[in-house]
């Protein structure tokens, strides 16, 4: 071979090498824009609210809260501050899920929504708000988020017995996903009618998703449940970027792919279930989040799980914030808000790179 | 790359069957033994079986009979042990990949179920990238691989199984979507590091020219059976082609491999 071809072919590859090690940088980087821009939202939501109160007022209930008077610090600290970190929880959880039901399902439509696990957590809530249906000796508080995890988790379990048995292949699931959505949704349909003025108007506020609910506890449910997922889910990411050069590919490397997904699934019904179960049903984010991450990330799951979260929490975030400017004095519902605000960041992502998605 | 270790590998099928679901489609594969740095030509019609000939010896899907290399019977393995040492490049190949060619290359990597050899020191990252130079695509290591030519993909597709290491190659019609440069590239490549890393491999084809040239052995498939093997000169014959093919051909020695003309197809 000829000295300059040598040359070239050496130039080429310390240049693709080095260009490589930027691309990673730029996504670390990226990272921890969104951590930022999160943690902004994040300030801003408790910044904001219905009861007008200045931000000196609300640092205060922050940082310095003896100095205070009771009622601005019951509004920081007992309504504010646990919606906002619900808002964050929701999203990340939500987002977290539907990336992980993207890859292992191999379908970029898949989402806690679009597989009917929201739908079926909503059949459970109707269960409870409509006919008091719930497990004996459970406090009234609880029981529709009980339900509402039950048949979420219930119809995960569906969906993962389907994705194992040989017989449907990711196609099916999808379609099996879909009937679970009309199903369920009939079948909230069916309670809706039967029930009391009093608790349709609670069933359709569920419905439309809402953060008004959050307290500590739940707040510190859902935590509990994110943390104890995203490590497990960071030690899949490899396996996950295999699997999606094809699921005998994935396994030729030694990737237990039923393993991987079964686990992945349980994951996904924790996540899904429990932010379900306390905001009710927020459509948009589980979906959109995950395609907003690898638009900017790419596929490489080390990335793209940790940066679906972080876009999942921030579009929640915004939206709670929406929420609550909108229509001034008013708090709207924010699953309503979730996708007026997501699907324009949506679109536009989209049309930047119409390849990606 | 590292020279293997000696005593060299042989690899030897006995009685090997195989299905799905309830219908069997190998029914007792007797092929080999395949010597260290050889390659075995599949060659067989349409549906006779050769992929699946070559997932039950990736450990891809449940068979009956033995896989011996070197003494180790692969059929008792885990997945993760027999991923160590045997590779696997599928016939089809997924769409809608957004990893770049040297993204997915890496992660064939970092799934920790290969030998690194004494390439203990090198990034994962540079030793992703010799695998791409080496299929002739390291002008692409940085493209999406589902915006490459169906050709590119599978060179990609090649450079992910080849980047393992393993001590059997399984390919499956590694070059039906490749341009004669590429063919021939390949074939080259292939035989090299066979040579080099005294690797088995054993590769689906359909040409049966390339097949004689560059094969140390072929065997032929059909119905699950094979019903030929030895060296190409053996078992490549007008007679064989006929009963297993269909076609009228000629078949005679040639510089290089065989000269194998196709006169027609045997109507029924
Ligand atoms: N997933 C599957 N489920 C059921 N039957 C299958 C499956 N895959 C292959 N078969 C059947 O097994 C037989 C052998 O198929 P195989 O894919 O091994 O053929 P092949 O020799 O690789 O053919 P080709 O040259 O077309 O790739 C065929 O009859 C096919 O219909
Ligand atoms: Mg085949």
């Amino acid at each position: 071979m000829p000295r300059s071809e040598t040359a070239a072919r050496s130039a080429l590859r310390e240049d693709t090498l080095r260009a490589y090690a930027r691309t990673v940088r730029r996504r670390v980087a990226l990272l921890i824009v969104l951590l930022i821009a999160t943690l902004a939202t994040f300030g801003l939501d408790i910044a904001t609210g219905p009861s007008y109160l200045p931000l000196s007022r609300v640092s205060a209930a922050l940082f310095a809260p003896a100095s205070l008077d009771l009622a601005s610090l019951t509004i920081v600290r007992e309504v504010r501050l646990p919606m906002a970190l619900m808002a964050l929880l929701v999203g990340a959880s939500l987002s977290l899920a539907g990336a992980e039901m993207q890859t292992i399902l191999d379908n970029p439509l898949a989402s806690p929504f679009t597989l009917g696990v929201s739908s079926a957590a909503s059949f459970g809530a109707a269960l409870g708000i409509v006919l008091g249906f719930g497990l004996p000796g459970l406090a009234a508080d609880w029981i529709v988020p009980i339900n509402a995890f039950i048949c979420a988790f219930g119809s995960v379990l569906l969906l993962e017995a389907l994705a194992r048995s040989r017989a449907a292949g990711t196609q099916g699931v999808i379609l099996f996903g879909i009937a679970l959505v009309f199903t369920f949704n009939a079948l909230v349909a069916l309670l809706q009618f039967v029930a009391t003025q009093e608790s349709l108007s609670q069933l359709v506020f569920w419905i439309m998703g809402a953060l008004g609910r959050s307290t500590w506890e739940s707040v510190a449910i859902l935590g509990v449940v994110c943390a104890m997922a995203f490590p497990f889910s960071l030690r899949a990411a490899n396996a996950m970027t295999a699997l999606r050069l094809g699921e005998d590919r994935a396994r030729s490397f030694g990737i237990d792919i039923r393993r991987l997904r079964f686990f992945s699934l349980l994951r996904i019904s924790a996540l899904a279930g429990t932010s379900v179960a306390f905001v009710g049903t927020i459509g948009f984010v589980g979906l959109v989040g995950p395609h907003i991450a690898r638009l900017l990330l790419g596929e490489d799951h080390r990335f793209l799980l940790p940066a679906s979260m972080l876009t999942g929490a921030l579009v929640m975030s915004l939206a709670s914030v929406a929420s609550k400017l909108l229509v001034p004095g008013v708090l709207l519902p924010v699953g309503i808000v979730t996708s007026i605000i997501g699907v324009p960041i949506f679109l536009a992502l989209i049309l930047k790179r119409p390849d990606r998605v | 790359m590292s020279e293997r270790r000696s005593p060299p590998d042989e690899l030897l099928i006995t009685a090997l069957t195989s299905g799905y679901g309830g219908a069997s489609v190998l029914e007792g594969v007797d092929l080999g033994p395949c010597r260290a740095g050889e390659i075995v030509s599949l060659l067989g019609p349409n549906a006779a079986g050769k992929t699946t000939l070559l997932r039950a010896i990736a450990g891809l899907q449940p068979a009956h009979g033995s896989v011996r290399l070197a003494g180790t019977e692969l059929l008792d393995l885990s997945l993760a042990d027999h991923a160590r040492l045997v590779g696997y490049m599928p016939q089809s190949l997924p769409q809608r990949i957004g990893l770049t060619v040297i993204e997915a290359t890496i992660g064939a990597l970092r799934t920790g179920n290969w030998e690194k050899g004494d390439q203990g020191a090198r990034s994962l990252e540079a030793i992703a990238y010799d695998a791409i130079e080496d299929v002739g695509i390291g002008h692409l290591a940085l493209r999406e691989v589902g915006h490459l030519s169906g050709g590119q993909r599978q060179l990609a597709s090649l450079s992910q199984a080849l980047v393992r290491a393993p001590r059997v190659l399984l390919l499956d019609e590694p070059i039906s979507a490749l341009d004669l440069h590429y063919q021939l590239r390949v074939m080259k490549l292939v035989q090299a590091v066979a040579r080099r890393r005294g690797m088995i491999v054993v590769m689906v084809l359909h040409d049966l020219s390339i097949a004689a040239r560059w094969s140390d052995r072929v065997a032929l498939l059909s119905g699950g059976r094979i019903v030929a093997q030895g060296t190409p000169g053996e078992a490549i014959t007008a007679e064989r082609l006929a009963e297993v093919y269909r076609v009228e051909a000629t078949v005679s020695p040639a510089a290089q491999g065989l000269s194998i003309v196709i006169e027609d197809i045997i109507e029924d």
